[in-house]
């Protein structure tokens, strides 16, 4: 009889969610993360002596307030505010225009550059408003059963209720919906807004972790789920969330080991999960394992060639996780603005043209020398982040491709940040002279650090086909073709992102077969 | 009195030229408007220069629809095809390049030259992708299901795509998804490796779109080339005998068989509408006709924008036809040689001709084509599809002497120096064709006697398709189906009584199918509108 009814691969927020849930259910829950922190990509780092990030991702917009409230995680010191973070968007010009969770007040800024586009942002998160329903449907609940072999009545009913939730949009509005679902995010734009810089902003989180620009077809989808999510935002950053899932787990008594990297996931001789065998050679067993890795990492590196049924194998494989983000974090002897303001959360994109521009390098496994941002300063509201009077700059950048032909050198990693600074300097001028230290992640590093396969922050791109049925038709609802085996992590539906969403989801699936 | 006809079909391309057949021989009364001095639209042959005969624009047939032949007995009326038998992709450096033939082994063999996995892979793929060729035939086939109504005909005919998809089973449905909207260069990657046997493979998802090979979207159209089908025989392609105008012609006949009356330059100003009802043409010189019913075969921004005109329609319609997207990406460049071109020396014969010739040497090739053409140039080194039907069909110039006809994208027809300012350009892309030809023929100059430039200005201009759209609006999800060319008016239906559609513009799109004509036609005399 094993000790634990369940093994958590993986301490990010998902695993850490997964785990907390299951533990608070009764079950008796181990966790092995990899490195010595928990917390994964959600995790701050001390990138230099007293400068601190407070995740590797930042927005924290999508996170999912029933799983904040399950695990009374406000009762573990996390602070949700309910409105998203106000983001300032950057043009080369020097204007600025902060999108607010208030859409009167974003639309009065807008107004005093372009009287057309007020109206049209209005009008536009009228449209948002009303399609979000239907996609946080889908978000917040497990992918429907289409597997059509197996129809079942029940599965039959939540499809016909998803139909009837897009009649409810009433025939204009659903009209509209498929009309511009397919579209890419430029031509969904450019019929609304006149302002360049502006509709790039807007546009930015659609095609943040795809491997396309903004004249990608479907990444008006992106968008619009984006912009559904987005609803709150933690104070201090991820590594709130990741502090308080930490002391919600440990309340519920999750048992959790750092440094305890899992080398392969053993099945009995009936191919049913057995355990796990960690570096050393240490072997624990457990009939169930939740694994919250990428699905490629779980299915190619964790078990042995040909132990999986060749179908498996061959659409995992097929699964595109093509990194384009790489991470910039800047420490500063001083504060900055960005084109005059103090701005928490910025983006820059400036152009449809421009952000396509720095996307076409990445097809020919290059890079690009203006890649757009998409910056935080996580100083301006925890001060305690740098010393005394100092900031911290912490920049993911776009589109940065995994497999660079050159290769990700010392020299080229330092290119990178020098490109980095010298868009910086555009809208914060003198930045360059007040760094006192610097850390470049590219693709490579991201997937070394945090065994994100090919460096894709979300476990695989968000793309129609790796949306809903995510990772693969048979693995997309958190179980898998392994007896005992599930999937908790950003490559399951609804897919990456700081939401916690796979995680809780997963969670409750586990919960009816444990 | 002037005589009242049952329909007036304002365009003598194919579509038009069926539609007219069609209700002819229903024993409707149809008078045929052609601007031009030829029949054909798109699908016509003109002695450009004196002795040599061109298919000007649309160069090959494999659409269209065997029923249609049948039942309008086209082959009676002059409908003759030479199907083609190779596909060659000459490669830069004097290499063999790679041909794919209508033999599956020899083509095998010619693929093990570049990657042996994909040899035997080849195989697999066309038996999947004929497969759900099939498949898109049922939608094809049929007018386009309206998903915002209830009514209980249109549900059902809901349920019959959703039949279709369901007798996929599971994983074939899987692989429909992925090829519904992923880029054709990442779709083919799910099977090959050989960046030279991709990069004529994954073409064919971007031909008349402004869209590169690595653009989400592009794949389903790789159907196309398995959905070829002459005579009822799959993934065929062929030349029409006498150029792709005796198609045109073809369906001329049947339908002037059939009592159709035709008139070429004859220039239609507008619909005659009388009460929100079409009752006739005007024409530019004044002259009115009378109909029962009037049907546009221009494209959608015409027929609402011209035909129709802004005053007559709701302010809501116009706007959502204006979001119908045209852009133009393609030319065309002819030449008169008199000599063959001969594309690989290394080939013994020049079998490997016969068909078409596609300069695309890889995958990146293309995509940097469409990047330049993302920002407004046309590409330096674009992809060029060639055929020379003259080798198989000699009545086309004369002894000796051969018509090359080469299909050229990217040339976007909103380049940066403005569209109107094309003409000035023609010679600049004309001459990059040639460079690049030059690459693979290096004594291509000297074969050169004549050269017509066809600009997506002058397919504007003298064919009518605006922004030189070959397929008369994108082919892109949002714009196929219930959605084509708007929603609500899918049916061949506008918002006009009396005035239908029956061009590429509408479902299911370009090519030369004859879908729309056929549908139109159909739908027409369902309704009982005449």
């Amino acid at each position: 009889m094993s000790k634990y009814d369940i093994i958590v691969i993986g301490g990010g927020h998902n695993g850490l969610t997964t785990a907390t849930i299951l533990a608070k259910k009764g079950k008796k829950v181990l966790l092995l993360e990899k490195r010595n922190v928990l917390g994964g990509i959600a995790a701050g780092e001390e990138f230099h002596p007293g400068y601190s990030t407070t995740g590797l991702l930042h927005d924290t917009s999508g996170v999912r307030v029933d799983v904040v409230k399950n695990l009374q995680l406000e009762r573990h010191g996390l602070v949700l505010e309910k409105h998203r973070a106000d983001v300032s968007i950057l043009s080369k010009d020097g204007r600025s225009s902060t999108l607010t969770s208030n859409v009167e007040a974003t639309s009065k800024e807008i107004e005093t550059f372009s009287i057309r586009d007020a109206d049209a942002y209005k009008k536009y998160q009228e449209f948002v408003k009303k399609v979000s329903k239907v996609f946080n449907d889908l978000m917040d609940n497990p992918p429907p059963n289409v597997d059509v072999e197996h129809l079942t009545m029940a599965s039959l009913v939540v499809l016909a209720k998803k139909g009837m939730l897009l009649k409810g949009l009433g025939n204009q509005s659903m009209m509209e919906l498929l009309k511009v679902a397919p579209m890419c995010v430029a031509d969904f734009l450019n019929e609304k807004f006149e302002t360049e810089f502006l509709k790039a902003g807007i546009a930015a989180p659609a095609v943040y972790g795809s491997y396309g620009g903004p004249w990608s077809a479907y990444s008006t989808i992106n968008l619009l789920m984006w912009e559904s999510a987005a609803k709150v935002n933690i104070k201090g950053g991820p590594q709130m969330l990741v502090d308080a899932l930490v002391k919600a787990s440990k309340e519920a008594g999750v048992e959790i080991r750092t440094e305890a990297e899992v080398e392969r996931i053993l099945l009995n001789e009936h191919g049913v999960i057995k355990g796990v065998r960690i570096k050393g050679g240490e072997e624990i067993n457990s009939n169930s394992i939740a694994a919250s890795c990428t699905p490629k990492e779980t299915f190619l590196n964790l078990f042995d060639d040909f132990q999986l049924e060749y179908e498996l194998n061959y659409w995992i494989e097929k699964i595109r996780s093509r990194g384009t983000t790489a991470k910039v974090n800047i420490a500063l002897n001083k504060t900055i603005e960005l084109n005059g303001k103090a701005a928490e959360y910025a983006r820059t994109g400036n152009s449809f043209d421009e952000m396509e521009k720095a996307f076409d390098p990445v097809k020919y496994k290059e890079v690009t020398d203006s890649p757009f941002l998409d910056i935080h300063i996580p100083t301006l509201s925890s001060p305690s982040l740098a010393p005394n009077g100092h900031s911290v700059v912490s920049v993911l950048v776009h589109q940065i491709p995994y497999d660079f032909n050159e290769g990700w050198t010392e020299k080229s990693k330092k290119k990178l940040g020098d490109d980095v600074l010298k868009e910086l300097e555009s809208y914060a001028p003198g930045i360059s002279k007040a760094v006192v230290g610097m850390e470049v992640l590219s693709p490579l590093d991201l997937e070394e650090k945090y065994t994100l396969t090919h460096g894709h922050v979300f476990h695989g791109e968000h793309f129609v086909d790796q949306l809903v049925t995510r990772p693969i038709p048979s693995c997309a609802r958190y179980s898998t073709p392994v007896s005992g085996l599930f999937l908790c992590g950003s490559g399951s539906h609804p897919g990456g992102g700081i939401t916690c969403a796979p995680g809780s989801m997963a969670a409750i699936e586990i919960l009816k077969t444990l | 009195m002037s005589k009242k006809y049952d329909a007036i079909i304002i365009g003598g391309g194919h579509n038009g030229l069926i539609n007219a057949a069609y209700l002819a021989k229903a024993g409707k009364d149809v008078l045929v408007l052609e601007k031009r001095h030829v029949l054909g639209g798109a699908a016509v042959s003109e002695e450009v220069f004196p002795g040599y005969t061109f298919s000007v624009c649309s160069y090959v047939v494999s659409l269209f629809r065997p029923h249609i032949i049948r039942e309008l007995n086209l082959a009676k009326h002059g409908y003759d095809i030479i199907p083609m038998d190779a596909s060659f992709q000459p490669l830069p450096d004097g290499d063999m390049g790679l041909c794919r033939w209508g033999d599956a082994s020899r083509t095998r063999r010619e693929i093990a030259r570049f990657s042996k996995k994909d040899s035997e892979v080849y195989g697999e793929f066309s038996k999947v992708m004929t497969h759900m060729a099939k498949m898109a035939k049922e939608i094809i086939d049929h007018p386009a299901p309206d998903v915002a109504s209830i009514n209980p005909k249109e549900l059902s005919s809901l349920l019959r795509m959703g039949k279709v998809f369901k007798n996929m089973g599971p994983e074939l449905l899987q692989m429909n998804t992925k090829l519904l909207t992923m880029s054709s260069a990442d779709f083919l990657d799910l099977w090959f490796e050989s960046e030279v046997l991709k990069g004529p493979m994954s073409v064919s998802g971007i031909i008349g779109t402004f869209l590169g090979v690595r653009s989400p979207g592009t794949a389903y159209v790789l159907l196309h080339h398995y959905m070829g089908e002459l005579d009822g025989a799959f993934r065929s392609w062929g030349f029409s005998k006498g150029g792709t105008g005796g198609v045109s012609i073809a369906c001329a006949n049947a339908a002037k068989s059939f009592g159709a009356e035709i008139r070429t330059n004859v220039n239609v100003s507008h619909v005659k509408i009388k009460n929100g009802k079409a009752t006739g043409v005007v024409l530019a010189n004044g002259d009115e006709i009378d109909s029962k019913i009037v049907i546009s075969n221009l494209d959608p921004n015409r027929t609402y924008l011209k035909m129709i005109g802004e005053n007559n329609l709701e302010s809501n319609i116009t706007k959502e036809i204006k979001r119908f997207k045209l852009r133009g990406s393609s030319g065309k460049v002819n030449f008169a040689l008199n000599g063959v071109p001969n594309f690989c020396k290394k080939r013994d014969g020049l079998e490997f001709m016969k068909g078409d010739i596609a300069i695309v040497p890889n995958v990146d090739y293309v995509e940097r084509a469409y990047d330049q053409a993302k920002y407004g140039e046309f590409s330096e080194r674009p992809y060029i599809n060639i055929v020379v039907p003259s080798l198989t069909d000699p009545t086309l110039g004369p002894p000796g002497k051969h018509v090359m006809s080469c299909f050229v994208q990217y040339a976007p027809f909103n380049i940066k120096e403005g569209a109107e300012n094309w003409p000035k350009l023609a010679d600049k892309f004309g001459d990059a064709v040639q460079e690049t030809i030059k690459e693979y023929v290096p004594d291509f100059d000297s074969l050169v006697e004549h050269r017509q430039v066809v600009t997506p200005w002058d397919l504007q201009e003298t064919f009518g398709l605006t922004e030189g759209n070959i397929f008369q609006g994108e082919l892109t999800l949002e714009q196929l189906l219930f959605q084509r060319p708007i929603s609500g008016y899918a049916k061949y239906k506008t918002p006009i009584r009396g005035l239908w559609m029956s061009g590429s513009g509408t479902h299911p799109g370009g090519g030369i199918m004859g879908s729309g004509g056929e549908l139109s036609a159909k739908s027409i005399l369902k309704d009982k509108a005449i």
